[in-house]
C-alpha cells in the first residue's frame, strides 16, 4: 500500500503547468530519472522511511531552504520556505524531531513567518531542544567563515536527517547558478552553504533533496539527466547530492509530498497540513518578504502556479492519505 | 512538439486514491492500454480533439450517464452528471453543438440539476436545436425490449455527429451489466431492485452509422470499455466478468468519470483558447451539491454527504483548480517574468 499512495503523490506533484517560456517538459523525465536511479521506487515514500529510520525523539533534523536574492527578491521567494515550514511540522509533530532551520541571515524572516504560520514556533535554541519547536541558524555573511560554521552546526546539533527545500546549490565551476543558467553574482549577496552538505554526507546523515530545474542541492545525484533534459543543464547543474533527490513542479510540493509520505507512513493523517493552512502559510510568507518569483511581488503565486493550485494540491494529498488510513470498505453499494 | 497540456491533464485525472475494499492499483494499465489504442497521445486531447473535428455548430451530440439504481442509489449517483453536465456545456458553448443527455428515466433529476447548476439549460430538443436554448434529455424506454426501434429513431431523429458515455454501464460477455465489483445488475441474481435497461444499443448502432464514440469510466464495466477488454481482465478482480463488450473509438479510464469529462473539457478550452469555458471550483462544488442533493448520491455510503466515489468533493474541486492552472500557463503569453 505505501509505493501504492507514494505512486500517485509522486504523479500528483510531479504535474507540469509552466510559462511555456520558461525550462518545460522537464519534470517528469528528471523525475522518471531520479526514481530510476534510487531503485525505481516512490521518492516521497523512500524519503519518508528514511527520516522515520533515522530520526528518534529529541534528534534534530536540518531543514534548509532560501533562494531568492536582491535586487528582484531581497528576502528570498514563496518556493522554498512553505514547504520547509509544513516538513518541518510534521517532522517535528509526528518524529518527536527537532527542526532547525538553515538558511541565509537575509531569508530568515519569510522561514519564520511561514513556519509560525504552520503552528510551528521558531523558540531558541535550549527551548527547541527540549521540544518546543524549531530553531533556526544563520549562515555567516563571510563565504570564508562558512565551512567552519558547518561544521560547527553539526557539531552543536548532531542531526540524524537533513532536507534541502529549493536551495540552490554550486555547479561545477563553484558558480551558484538559477533555473536560467543565470550566475548569482556578488551583488546577490549570496551565500553558498554547499558545506552544510559536504559534512553531512562526511557523518553519515541521511539527506534529501527537493528541487525543480536541477541547480537544486541534490541533483548533483542525476546530473546526467539535467544535463540531458535541462536547456544549460552542463552550467547550471550543482555537483551537490543528497540521498534522494525529488525533482517536483516546486520545491513546496515536494516537501508536501514527503509530509502525506510520513503521514500515511506513521498511520496519522492529521500530520498532514490542511488546505486552510497552506493559504495561511503562503500568505504570510509573502507578506514576510517571500515573493513569487515571476514578478517579484506578493501577488497569491508560487513560481508562477496560482496559490490556489498549492492549495488544490494540499487538498488532494490530505483526501489521499485520509482514505489509504480508512479501514477497509466497500460502502452499502458494492 | 510535445503534449505538455495534454500530458499534464491526463497526469492529474488519473492520480488513483481509493479504499482498500474497493479495486485499487487499477486504472494506470487500463490507462496505458488506451492510450496505446489512442496511438500514443494523451487521451484527454485526442478526445477533445475528435470531438473538436466531428461537431461544428448545431450538430447534435449524444451525452449518456446515469449509474445506481434501488434501493441503494434509486436516482443514481454523483460520478457521472456533473461531468456528463460539465462536457455538454462546453461543447455548448465551445462547439456550438446541441448535447442531448440520454438516460434512463430514474436518473433524469441529477442529470438536469447538475447541468442547471452549471449554466445549462435542459429544454425540449426542438427547442434545443432550433432555439439554441441548450441541452436536451431523451430518457430510454423501461423495457429492454423496446430499446432497438428507440435507438434507431433516435440516431435517424437527432443525426449525432458525436456520442459520449460518461459512467454509464455496458453489458459483460453474459450479456449483463455489471458493477464495479462484479455484482449482476440485471438477470436472475441482480443485486439491485430495478429492472436496468441497457442502452448500449446506442453506442453499438453509432458505431456502425461511423458517428465518432467516446467512453468514460474507472472500473472497465463501463461504455467503452470493450475496446480494452484485455487490460481490464488483467487488472480488474473479476475483470472477466464485469468488463463491458462495448468498445468506443476513444476510451478514457480516469479516477472517476467526472474527473475525465473535466479532463476533456479542459482540453477543448485549451484547444479553443478560451479558458474561461473550462468551470472552475466554486462551479464544481455548487453542480456536486446539486447533483447530490436532486438524488445523484455518492456511490460508497449512498448519501447526500459531498463526496464523489469516495473522494471529498473539495477534491473534485481542487482538480478544477489545477486543471485552470495548467491550462492558464499554457496559453498565457510567454514569459521568463523578471529575475530568468
Amino acid at each position: 500500500m505505501s509505493d501504492y499512495i507514494g505512486d500517485n503523490i509522486d504523479r500528483l506533484i510531479t504535474i507540469e503547468l509552466k510559462n511555456l517560456a520558461m525550462p518545460h517538459n522537464i519534470v517528469v523525465p528528471m523525475y522518471e530519472a531520479a526514481r530510476a536511479e534510487g531503485g525505481g521506487r516512490p521518492l516521497t515514500i523512500r524519503a519518508a522511511e528514511g527520516f522515520i529510520a533515522n530520526v528518534k525523539p529529541h534528534d534534530a533534523v536540518f531543514v534548509v531552504t532560501g533562494a531568492g536574492y536582491a535586487p528582484g527578491m531581497p528576502t528570498g521567494e514563496s518556493d522554498g520556505p512553505p514547504g520547509a515550514a509544513s516538513i518541518a511540522r510534521a517532522l517535528y509533530k509526528g518524529l518527536g524531531a527537532v527542526p532547525v532551520f538553515i538558511c541565509e541571515t537575509k531569508h530568515a524572516g519569510p522561514i519564520k513567518a511561514s513556519s509560525e504560520a504552520a503552528t510551528l514556533m521558531i523558540r531558541p535554541d535550549e527551548h527547541a531542544k527540549r521540544g518546543f519547536g524549531a530553531a533556526i541558524e544563520t549562515a555567516p555573511d563571510d563565504q570564508e567563515a562558512v565551512a567552519a560554521w558547518a561544521r560547527a552546526m553539526h557539531d552543536k546539533w548532531q542531526p540524524k536527517g537533513l532536507i534541502s527545500i529549493e536551495r540552490l546549490g554550486p555547479a561545477a565551476d563553484g558558480v551558484v547558478y538559477n533555473a536560467t543558467g543565470i550566475p548569482k553574482g556578488p551583488e546577490t549577496g549570496i551565500i553558498d552553504i554547499a558545506e552544510i552538505f559536504y559534512e553531512a554526507e562526511r557523518r553519515g546523515v541521511f539527506s534529501v533533496g527537493l528541487g525543480d530545474h536541477g541547480n537544486e542541492m541534490g541533483f548533483g545525484r542525476i546530473r546526467d539527466a539535467v544535463v540531458r533534459v535541462m536547456p544549460k543543464g552542463e552550467t547550471l547543474c550543482t555537483v551537490v547530492k543528497t540521498d534522494v533527490v525529488i525533482p517536483c513542479l516546486m520545491s513546496n510540493w515536494g516537501a508536501y509530498g514527503v509530509e502525506a509520505a510520513l503521514a500515511f507512513l506513521l498511520k496519522r493523517p492529521e500530520l498532514m497540513h490542511g488546505w486552510k493552512m497552506e493559504e495561511r502559510i503562503i500568505r504570510h510568507c509573502l507578506d514576510a518578504g517571500g515573493l513569487e518569483a515571476m514578478w517579484c511581488t506578493t501577488d497569491f503565486i508560487v513560481d508562477s502556479a496560482d496559490g490556489e493550485s498549492s492549495m488544490a494540491v494540499v487538498q488532494l494529498l490530505n483526501n489521499m492519505v485520509r482514505l489509504a488510513l480508512q479501514a477497509p470498505t466497500r460502502g452499502v453499494a458494492h | 512538439m510535445p503534449d505538455i497540456t495534454g500530458e499534464a491533464i491526463d497526469q492529474l485525472i488519473t492520480i488513483e486514491a481509493k479504499n482498500r475494499g474497493m479495486p485499487h492499483g487499477v486504472l494506470k494499465p487500463m490507462y496505458l492500454a488506451a492510450r496505446k489504442l489512442a496511438g500514443g497521445r494523451p487521451l484527454s486531447m485526442v478526445a477533445a480533439e475528435a470531438l473538436k473535428a466531428a461537431l461544428h455548430p448545431k450538430d447534435t451530440v449524444l451525452v449518456l450517464t446515469g449509474a445506481g439504481y434501488e434501493p441503494t442509489m434509486p436516482k443514481g449517483e454523483s460520478d457521472g452528471p456533473p461531468g456528463a453536465a460539465s462536457l455538454a456545456r462546453i461543447l455548448y458553448k465551445g462547439l456550438g453543438a446541441v448535447p442531448v443527455f440520454v438516460n434512463e428515466a430514474c436518473h433524469a433529476d441529477p442529470v438536469i440539476a447538475s447541468a442547471h447548476a452549471a449554466g445549462l439549460m435542459v429544454k425540449t430538443f426542438e427547442e434545443a436545436r432550433d432555439w439554441r436554448l441548450g441541452a436536451a434529455m431523451e430518457n430510454a424506454p423501461l423495457k429492454q425490449e423496446a430499446i432497438a426501434a428507440w435507438v434507431a429513431e433516435l440516431l435517424d431523429r437527432t443525426q449525432p455527429k458525436a456520442v459520449i458515455s460518461a459512467e454509464r454501464l455496458g453489458p459483460g460477455a453474459n450479456g449483463i451489466i455489471h458493477s464495479a465489483t462484479a455484482l449482476p445488475l440485471q438477470g436472475p441474481d441482480n443485486f439491485v431492485r430495478f429492472e436496468v435497461v441497457d442502452i448500449s444499443p446506442v453506442v453499438t448502432e453509432a458505431t456502425k452509422r461511423g458517428i465518432l464514440t467516446i467512453g468514460i469510466g474507472d472500473h472497465g464495466n463501463e461504455l467503452g470499455f470493450g475496446a480494452i477488454r484485455d487490460a481490464v481482465v488483467q487488472a480488474m478482480p473479476k475483470g472477466e466478468t464485469l468488463c463491458t463488450t462495448t468498445p468506443t473509438d476513444i476510451v478514457l479510464p480516469a479516477m472517476m468519470s467526472n474527473w475525465g469529462c473535466y479532463g476533456i473539457e479542459a482540453a477543448l478550452a485549451w484547444l479553443l483558447k478560451r479558458p474561461e469555458l473550462l468551470h472552475g471550483p466554486a462551479a464544481e462544488a455548487r453542480i456536486l451539491r446539486a447533483c447530490l442533493d436532486a438524488g445523484g448520491l455518492e456511490a460508497m455510503f449512498c448519501t447526500t454527504e459531498f463526496y464523489v466515489d469516495g473522494l471529498e468533493g473539495e477534491s473534485s474541486m481542487a482538480v478544477l483548480q489545477l486543471l485552470k492552472d495548467i491550462i492558464g500557463k499554457n496559453l498565457e503569453g510567454g514569459t521568463t517574468g523578471l529575475t530568468h
